[in-house]
Order: C-alpha cells, then sequence, then structure tokens
C-alpha cells in the first residue's frame, strides 16, 4: 500500500472520518465500472458500490495496513455484488439491451456519441454473456481493470492457478464470440 | 511443444500472463505452425477488441451532490467498534466455563445425597455380653458412654467392664 492511503486509513481510524474519502475516491470509478459490468445494470451497480464503501469504512479496523488497499476493497466489492447477485437472482435474467438503456449517461452528451455507447456498451455485455460468472470476475479484473493474476486472485479469494484456468476458458469464449458477431472488430485489430 | 500444449497455453501467452520459459517455448512452436500462429494472433485481436470496448464503454458515475451524500451516508454508519469479547481467548474460557459448570452440579449432588446409612444389624450383631464380659461378681459390668456426630449423625457407644475395657460399635 502507498503512504497516502497508509496515512489516510491511519487518519480515519484516528478519528478524522473526513478522510476516508480522498482514501476511497481514486477507485470511485473503477468500482462503480466493475459493480456495472457484473450486475449490468447501473442502479443495481450503484447499491453494490455504495455497499461496498459502505462496509469498506466499518470494517476499515479489520484491514491489513501491510497490504493492498486496492485488492482489499475490490475484494468487498465482488463479494458485495455476489451477494446482490444471490439475493436479486436477476443477474443472468437481464435482457441484454435493457442494461444498455439503463446504464447512465453524462448529462449533456450529445445523442450520436450516446448511441456510439450503448453499441459499445451492449458488444462488450455480449461477449461478457458467454462467460460463465466466475470467467467474467476473472476477466473483467485482468484484463479490464488489469491487475495482474495474483491480485486478481487475493480480490477473488481463490489460488492462481483457478485465475489462471479461468482466464484461459474466458479468453477463448471472447474470441469465439467475436469472431461469430463481430468480426470486424477483429480486422481493426490486423 | 506439441500443438495440444500451444493451444493450452495460447490464451495466456495473449494476455502476457505466461513466464519467460513457457513463453519461449511456444514462440518456437508458432514460428513452425502456422495454426496454432493464427490461433494466438486471433485470441490478441479479440482481447484487445475487448479492452477497447471497455475503454470506450461509459459505465455512469455519481453526481457529486449523490457522491457527497454517500459519503455523508457512510460516515453516519460508523466504524464497527471492535469487541471486547473478541479478544478474549475462546478455549480457555470454554474449558474454564465447563469446568465450572461441572463443580457446581457436583458440590449440588454431594449436598442433596442422604448421609452415610449404617444398619442396625451392623449394631446389633455383638452383644451387650460380648461386649462387656461379666465382672467378678457374676453381674454384667457395663457402663457406656456414647458420642453422636453432628455432622454425619454416626453414633458411636463405647462399652466398658468393670476393668475399663472398652469396645466400640457404630450406629
Ligand atoms: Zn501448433
Amino acid at each position: 500500500m502507498n503512504d497516502r492511503e497508509k496515512t489516510l486509513v491511519e487518519r480515519v481510524l484516528n478519528g478524522d472520518l473526513a478522510a476516508f474519502e480522498p482514501l476511497v475516491t481514486p477507485y470511485r470509478k473503477p468500482l462503480l465500472g466493475l459493480a456495472c459490468r457484473i450486475t449490468r445494470n447501473s442502479e443495481d451497480a450503484k447499491e453494490v458500490a455504495q455497499e461496498t464503501f459502505l462496509r469498506a469504512f466499518k470494517y476499515l479496523k479489520s484491514f491489513d495496513i501491510e497490504k493492498e488497499f486496492k485488492s482489499w476493497i475490490f475484494q468487498i466489492l465482488v463479494r458485495a455484488a455476489r451477494n446482490y447477485r444471490h439475493k436479486q437472482s436477476k443477474y443472468e435474467v437481464l435482457a441484454m439491451s435493457e442494461p444498455a438503456k439503463a446504464m447512465a449517461i453524462a448529462p449533456g452528451q450529445d445523442p450520436e456519441r450516446r448511441h456510439d455507447g450503448d453499441e459499445i456498451r451492449s458488444r462488450l455485455s455480449d461477449c461478457l454473456d458467454t462467460l460463465t460468472p466466475r470467467e467474467k470476475e476473472v476477466f473483467l479484473l485482468r484484463d479490464i481493470e488489469d491487475m495482474n493474476i495474483r491480485e486478481s486472485a487475493r480480490v477473488l479469494g481463490c489460488s492462481a492457478v483457478s485465475v489462471r484456468v479461468h482466464l484461459s476458458a474466458a479468453r477463448k469464449k471472447i474470441r469465439v464470440r467475436i469472431k461469430e458477431r463481430y468480426p470486424e472488430l477483429l480486422e481493426d485489430g490486423r | 511443444m506439441n500443438c495440444k500444449k500451444a493451444e493450452r497455453l495460447i490464451p495466456l501467452a495473449a494476455g502476457n500472463d505466461l513466464s519467460g520459459k513457457k513463453a519461449a517455448a511456444l514462440l518456437i512452436h508458432l514460428e513452425r505452425c502456422p495454426d496454432c500462429r493464427k490461433e494466438a494472433a486471433e485470441l490478441e485481436h479479440a482481447l484487445r477488441a475487448a479492452k477497447a470496448l471497455a475503454g470506450g464503454d461509459r459505465t455512469g458515475d455519481w453526481s457529486e451532490a449523490e457522491w457527497l451524500n454517500l459519503m455523508r451516508n457512510v460516515r453516519a454508519a460508523g466504524i464497527q467498534k471492535k469487541r471486547v469479547w473478541a479478544e478474549i481467548p475462546l478455549k480457555p474460557v470454554v474449558v474454564g466455563g465447563l469446568g465450572l459448570v461441572l463443580l457446581v452440579f457436583g458440590s449440588l449432588l454431594l449436598k442433596k445425597s442422604p448421609a452415610p446409612v449404617v444398619t442396625r444389624a451392623a449394631f446389633e450383631s455383638p452383644s451387650i455380653e460380648q461386649a462387656a464380659p461379666k465382672g467378678i461378681d457374676g453381674q454384667p459390668g457395663v457402663t457406656s458412654r456414647t458420642i453422636v456426630s453432628k455432622e454425619t449423625g454416626l453414633k458411636i457407644i463405647w462399652f466398658y467392664n468393670k476393668n475399663f475395657q472398652g469396645d466400640g460399635f457404630g450406629k
């Protein structure tokens, strides 16, 4: 953990509660983004992310200051998302086009870009739909959030070997889906 | 390396998740095998495309007012206090507690149990004649002394003959 985060954690634990905001602000967007991709609905994602911040604050005393704060807070988010999925049971049920419309879009964004955003989101959603929940978590952490294998394993509470196995399967499935439905994306990359 | 093994490694290689040794072995295979080379190229492009999609995907954000409100709610919920009992080692407490319970039960049982019974037969079996043989004048030269325990109720009677040779019986 970097010194800045260490100091902020200590300040919160010593009673300076306002220090919590600068501690979590760098993770505000990445956490909400990951929650959006897991839940596929912006309102659910906000609820999951809010639950994450609540828990992080509540249990900050149990956080080991020698470990990575980023891994810890992402771990809380993944667990909150799993719990939410369990409770709502709509993880697999939501239609693909629905979350695209439900996602929050910055006010003032022009309709053309909004349309592009929907298109991109629905394609990504479509690719992620081919994955099992665990493959999706692994793929999102390693390939989208850019965590390394060990960090991803820590966040997911599993072994690095398990991450490699699921990551391998996820990348193969993504490739198959893109090749089948969006071959132009492969052309672009060449 | 054969194609089967290469196929297993290609997805990991696409994201630079192979160790140097394995990556080098795979590279040698890819140079010789066009099928695996094609597969590896496709995987790399697909992965890049997925990352590009994610990069262009705006997943939304809280408005500043929402964010400030969220942080206020978080602070209001408070930090979990460390529970005092969480720091007490559990094992000795459980063992000690069980021991105490057993001790209390044991003492209750002992308190309720009746005083030791001394049978009548045990008292009556030796006769006074045996206990106090006749004196010099032929009369039973008996004198006795009784001691009763206040705690157990045990009664001890001492019989003496004229020569004050005693014999005791419990009752
Ligand atoms: Zn081959």
